[in-house]
């Protein structure tokens, strides 16, 4: 009713970029805890230490951002399926790492199992006729 | 169960180890990038490059930080407790803003909580018996004579008692004239006594303390026991356990102890109980209760578990038709029954009183709440600049609605807990001084249930408050509103219409609230106007009940009755002495059958009683009762003269079809001729809103009673003749107790006491209404004005005349208030009905309370513009256009 009909329309803009973004990164995560739960069935490690060893056993392939391990790795905290203490690096530094708990140990076998099925089951689809 | 707790121990650390988690997040991200510089050094960079390229790498840090945040547990309530922070921050820097509608809210939320705590107490919480809501009133009744609620003879309630299919148990008591004379301690006092008969204790549900309960059995053979109270116990026999077998003189008897009852029990009428006694224990000669026409009991039943009101009312009822046909000379005519749960009868008229108020205090709060948004409203037009701010820095509008809500939050719990001060307050004083005014008023008290309910009304009162203000704080264009100053910006204009909405709703409740008030105001008025038929100023009554056990014969105990008149006349400070029975005001007094040849001469069923009074001669003189015609009561009416009566206008109008009754006779008491001596005005006996009732005065020498209040007129202060009055009473009987004193002047104010408070309670809501409502008009305006200076400056400038400019200020502000005035007198009308069974004179339309309250409001409402009129008036055109 007054002078501000522009503004309206702009003032909707800002927020809607992130909501897509949100779901494919929600698309992303189960993959991502997965990696991570796997990385650690090998020993504690650190954050660094993590992605550098997914990117090893993935032959360079899998490339983890660090704007997502970080948060990942909270979450995995938070929901108890992997622990956390400081510790001293090969270097001789204080870092944080990270362990896998019993209850993260099952879920990775229950991820890993559901992970086969649903990899081999793609595989398949996509060797079809 | 661990798992739940190690996450929420992980929570509480996250929330308040908060700096150590941070710092440790910082950290561990650094030696992350620390981690990659490193290798990218091994590969071959210099030290400056590899640290480059790990930071590049590694993207924003602080957008990881706040992902972060996000997932680890706790981020809800870490923002609260940060908006908290915040919010007390911001509201402590505006004092002026926190501390108004702190006051505001606290006065709403007070005042609702108080009022929920007496609404809670007298109409909610059960009565303190076993299974109170199967325990009922019950009373016999005559449909076709308009009586619902009769008296009940001894000999009938034992038929009922045998008869009833669908009560447990049936009670009958008796409050009439139940105090007994005890003579234990230094001076003769009263005990007050309850006479029993049935299964009281049954009905009631609840077991002595100690011993046993009295039982129909006890009243079968007249036995001469007694259960006494725990404070009674405590007084007089210290509470010893071994009370039980010793015996208590009662009025010259002796009664054996046989029980203690527990602490805090009594009947839920009258005063706290002492002492119950069989029934029968009463002489034959006091009253003949063995004759069916003696109605003078009331009865309290339970219910059987099958049963429902409405199937034992029909149960009772073929009871009392039974009795009808058996015994036609004694009971034509009462043919039904009337059945109330005891709660609802204890409740009685307070109740309707109680809702209407309940439904003012709702009203405050809600005025409270739209007073509280409106200054919301205003604070968030002026902080949008902030908030547009904070949006471009990247916080979500989410989150900026969850700031401003829990900022109002903050406000309504802090408004709370001042309320709930203010309710405490309040209910302390109103548990002890409503005694007299509320049934079950003891029991007022801020439990539980009623602190919820507090938090409830904080929690609804944020809600209503906030959530407008925090949407529309939130709805900001950081584009423009960081561009443009906040008061010229459209989002202040937005608000001001959301703001002048609300003012006319405030406007509206308080037409509801004023309406309200003032049909009360008008109503009491009304009351104070009637005329009682009899004066109370300097006149004091004291009542007492001579003992027909001290003074068994007639002549004995009708002796000190006359002596302690005759020292009362003589007394040189006494104008006038006399005695009644049944005090005016104070309702009672005892059937009279009339038939009047030719002119009322009524079948069984159609018969219907005057009222009638023993009084000695000198009383009308006494008590101011104008005499029209014929002659007063005379001393020469004795026992052996025949019998006289003086009767009032409504029973000339009533019995003798307005025809002069002087000189005439009717029957009464089976058969017996009784001459009208005299005729005098009406006198309001059962309280000042009920209308007079067809009166029989008759002598006390004639229908003698041991129990009357000698009332004197003095010439002095009557309060300085109570020890007089005692001294007079101990010298012709030094035993004698004495019941009650009372000024006539207290009997007035007794009447009127019920009506004042409401009408206070209802009075002083109307007036934080309408300050509510002014502050409410003033703050918008006020505001309007100060945003439109530049405005005003260039009309001013541009030759417009001051009061042009005054004329456009209040008739802005005047707009929502004569919205709010169509509104609130419409919704005022509709509801007006509701109030009709509490007014008194007054219609609920009356049209002199709805134009006062609409010409109140819209004087306060002119007053409220006139400040910000005046403001607006005093711009200074150069000032003010340079000023932006």
């Amino acid at each position: 009713m007054f002078d501000n009909t522009p503004q309206r329309v702009a003032r909707s803009n800002p927020h809607r970029s992130p909501t897509v973004a949100k779901s494919k990164a929600d698309l992303l995560q189960g993959t991502l805890d997965l990696l991570i739960l796997k990385a650690l069935t090998l020993g504690s490690l650190h954050g660094w230490g993590i992605s550098k060893r997914i990117a090893v056993m993935s032959g360079e392939v899998l490339e983890v951002n660090q704007g997502s391990l970080y948060p990942a790795l909270h979450r995995l905290e938070d929901r108890g399926l992997v622990s956390s203490e400081w510790g001293v690096s090969d270097e001789g530094r204080r870092a944080k790492f990270y362990t896998l708990t019993d209850a993260g140990r099952a879920q990775f076998a229950r991820e890993e199992k559901s992970w086969s099925l649903f990899s081999a089951a793609v595989h398949q689809v996509l060797q079809a006729g | 169960m661990t798992e739940w707790r190690r996450r929420l121990g992980r929570r509480l650390r996250v929330l308040f180890g908060k700096e150590r988690v941070e710092r440790e997040l910082d950290e561990e991200l650094a030696e992350h990038i620390r981690m990659e510089a490193r290798e990218l050094e091994r590969g071959g960079l210099t030290p400056e490059a590899a640290r480059r390229e790990a930071m590049r790498r590694f993207g924003g840090v602080e957008r990881t930080k706040e992902r972060v945040r996000d997932e680890r547990g706790g981020r809800v309530l870490d923002d609260l407790v940060q908006d908290l922070r915040f919010g007390g921050r911001s509201l402590r820097r505006s004092p002026g803003f926190s501390i108004s509608a702190l006051l505001v809210l606290a006065i709403g939320i007070g005042s609702a909580v108080t009022l929920f705590a007496v609404v809670d107490a007298v109409l909610l919480e059960p009565l303190p018996y076993g299974a109170p809501d199967r325990i009922v009133r019950v009373w016999p009744a005559s449909p076709s004579r308009g009586v619902e609620r009769a008296s009940v003879s001894y000999p009938d309630f034992l038929d009922w008692r045998e008869r009833t299919r669908t009560l447990d148990g049936l009670a009958v008591y008796s409050v009439l004239p139940s105090d007994y004379a005890y003579h234990g301690g230094d001076a003769p006092i009263e005990l007050a006594t309850q006479w029993v008969a049935g299964d009281y204790f049954d009905v009631l549900g609840v077991a002595p303390e100690l011993g046993r309960p009295l039982t129909q059995a006890d009243a079968d053979v007249a036995l001469h026991a007694a259960v006494i109270s725990r404070g009674l116990w405590e007084r007089m026999f210290g509470a010893d356990p071994g009370v039980l077998g010793s015996t208590i003189q009662l009025d010259y008897r002796s009664f054996e102890i046989v029980g203690v009852m527990p602490e805090g029990f009594t009947y839920p009428e009258g005063e706290t109980v002492d002492v119950w006694v069989p029934l029968t224990v009463i002489p034959e000669d006091d009253i003949p209760i063995g004759l069916r026409p003696v109605r003078f009991l009331q009865m309290v039943g339970r219910l059987s578990p099958a049963a429902t009101v409405a199937t034992a009312s029909g149960d009772l009822a073929d009871v009392a038709r039974g009795l009808e046909a058996e015994y036609p000379d004694s009971n034509a005519g009462i043919d039904g029954a009337t059945v109330v749960p005891l709660q609802e009868w204890v409740v009685g008229d307070v109740r309707r009183s109680l809702l209407v108020t309940l439904g003012a205090v709702g009203l405050i709060l809600l005025l409270a709440c739209a007073n509280v948004a409106n200054l919301l409203l205003a604070r968030g037009t002026a902080r949008s600049t902030e908030v547009a701010l904070r949006m471009s820095l990247g916080a979500p509008a989410r989150r900026i609605v969850r700031q401003l809500l829990t900022e109002s939050l903050l406000l309504s719990a802090t408004g709370a807990a001042a309320g709930l001060g203010l309710a405490w307050l309040a209910t302390t004083v109103l548990a002890r001084g409503a005694a007299d005014l509320l049934p079950r008023a003891a029991a007022i008290e801020l439990d539980g249930t009623v602190i919820g309910v507090a938090v409830l009304v904080g929690l609804l009162a944020a809600g209503l408050a906030g959530v407008l203000p925090a949407l529309r704080a939130a709805d900001v264009s950081p584009a423009r509103d960081l561009r443009a100053d906040a008061r010229s910006g459209g989002a202040g204009r937005r608000a001001v219409h959301l703001r002048r909405m609300l003012v006319g709703a405030e406007v509206a409740f308080a037409v509801l609230l004023l309406t309200g008030a003032g049909l009360l105001l008008r109503s009491l008025g009304e009351m104070q106007r009637v005329d009682p038929g009899f004066e109370t100023e300097n006149r004091i009554a004291m009542t007492i009940t001579i003992s027909d056990m001290k003074h068994p014969t007639r002549a004995e105990w009708q002796a000190v009755y006359h002596e302690i008149l005759d020292r009362l006349s003589a007394h040189p400070d006494v104008l006038s002495a006399g005695a009644v029975r049944y005090l005016p005001f104070r309702g009672g007094g005892e059937a009279l059958q009339v038939r009047v040849e030719g002119l009322y001469e009524p079948t069984p069923e159609e018969q219907r009683y005057a009222n009638m009074l023993m009084v000695s001669d000198d009383l009308m003189q006494t008590l101011g009762i104008r005499v029209l015609r014929g002659r007063d009561i005379e001393a020469t009416d004795g026992p052996e003269s025949p019998l006289v009566v003086v009767v009032n206008e409504a029973f000339q109008r009533d019995f003798f079809q307005g025809e002069d009754p002087l000189g005439r006779r009717f029957e009464s008491f089976g058969g017996q001729e009784i001459e009208v001596v005299g005729v005098v005005a009406d006198v309001r006996q059962e309280g000042i809103t009920a209308e007079p009732e067809p009166m029989a005065y008759v002598s006390n020498d004639q229908v003698a009673r041991i129990q009357a209040s000698y009332v004197v007129h003095t010439s002095g202060d009557p309060l300085a003749m109570v020890p007089e009055m005692r001294r007079i009473v101990a010298e012709i009987d030094p035993d004698q107790p004495i019941s009650e004193f009372v000024p006539l002047s207290r009997l007035s104010a007794e009447n009127l006491a019920r009506p004042r408070f409401f009408t206070g309670i209802m009075g002083s809501f109307a007036l934080v209404a309408l300050v509510l409502a002014a502050l409410g008009v003033y703050g918008v305006l006020a505001y309007t004005v100060r945003s439109r200076v530049r405005d005003t400056g260039l009309r001013l400038a541009l030759g417009a005349s001051t009061a042009s400019v005054a004329r456009r200020v209040v008739a802005q502000g005047m707009g929502p208030v004569f919205a709010g005035l169509a509104i609130g007198v419409v919704v005022s009308l509709a509801l007006a009905g509701l109030l009709e069974s509490l007014l008194f004179g007054v219609t609920p339309l009356d049209a002199v309370t709805h134009a006062a309250v609409v010409v109140v409001l819209a004087v306060v409402g002119v007053a409220a513009c006139a400040v910000p009129a005046w403001s607006a008036c005093r711009v200074d055109p150069m000032i003010s256009i340079r000023a932006e």
